[in-house]
């Protein structure tokens, strides 16, 4: 039997995004040296609603917002934050 | 709850509290506003943002409250009291940690009216720095 080898994060989505795909969380494939513009783009092309949309949004990793450049390890905790509105 | 009468240090205590106003950015009548946050790294935030007010100014006490969920009109959305020896630092810092609030919380707000419902845009929160 061979092992899966596939390495999976979790992505977690948040309000005008989370309405536009239809879910709140989406798995997103681990890989090697994968940037935090490597998951907006895969997010991107797998959703091209998203582009339709025009929709706008931060990364999050481990709870902290990161430019494209970051680093991502398969045991980060991803999300998508679009534009915030509190208060 | 507002003041802490056991800290003889404070000589003033300032309360933001912000509401569900009646009508939306575009005038139309607002039935509810609905929360929603990324809960733990709005907790997260919060702390950064007063550990960041704690070293600008002298303070005593900072307590921020959000609430998520669906809020009728004129109901209470945020408060934030926040107490110091003086009057200046306790204003200035409230006003801090407010527009932080605003800028760096991940807390969105759907608008319901009339004519349906949609999330408010706001502020695309920048990177930060490790």
């Amino acid at each position: 039997m061979v092992a899966d080898t596939r390495s999976i994060v979790d992505l977690r989505l948040y309000a005008s995004v989370k309405d536009l795909l239809g879910k709140d969380r989406i798995d997103v494939d681990w890989t090697d040296n994968m940037t935090a513009g490597d998951v907006r783009k895969k997010l991107c092309e797998s959703f091209p609603i998203l582009s339709v949309a025009n929709a706008q949004f931060t990364i999050s990793v481990n709870r902290r917002a990161v430019g494209d450049r970051e680093l991502i390890q398969k045991t980060d905790e991803l999300a998508i934050l679009p534009p915030i509105s509190g208060g | 709850m507002l003041v802490d009468r056991q800290n003889t240090s404070v000589g003033g205590t300032v309360v933001f509290i912000g509401t569900v106003r009646e009508y939306d950015s575009e005038n139309f009548k607002l039935l509810q506003l609905s929360y929603e946050a990324y809960e733990t790294m709005a907790e997260e935030i919060f702390s950064d943002i007063e550990s960041e007010a704690k070293q600008k100014w002298e303070i005593e006490g900072i307590t921020v409250l959000h609430r998520i969920g669906t809020l009728n009109v004129g109901e209470v959305s945020v408060v934030i009291i926040v107490s110091s020896k003086h009057r200046k630092e306790a204003f200035d810092c409230c006003r801090y940690v407010i527009d932080n609030v605003k800028t760096r919380v991940p807390i969105w707000k759907m608008e319901i009216t009339n004519g349906g419902k949609k999330w408010l845009g706001g502020t695309l929160i920048l990177p930060t720095k490790k």
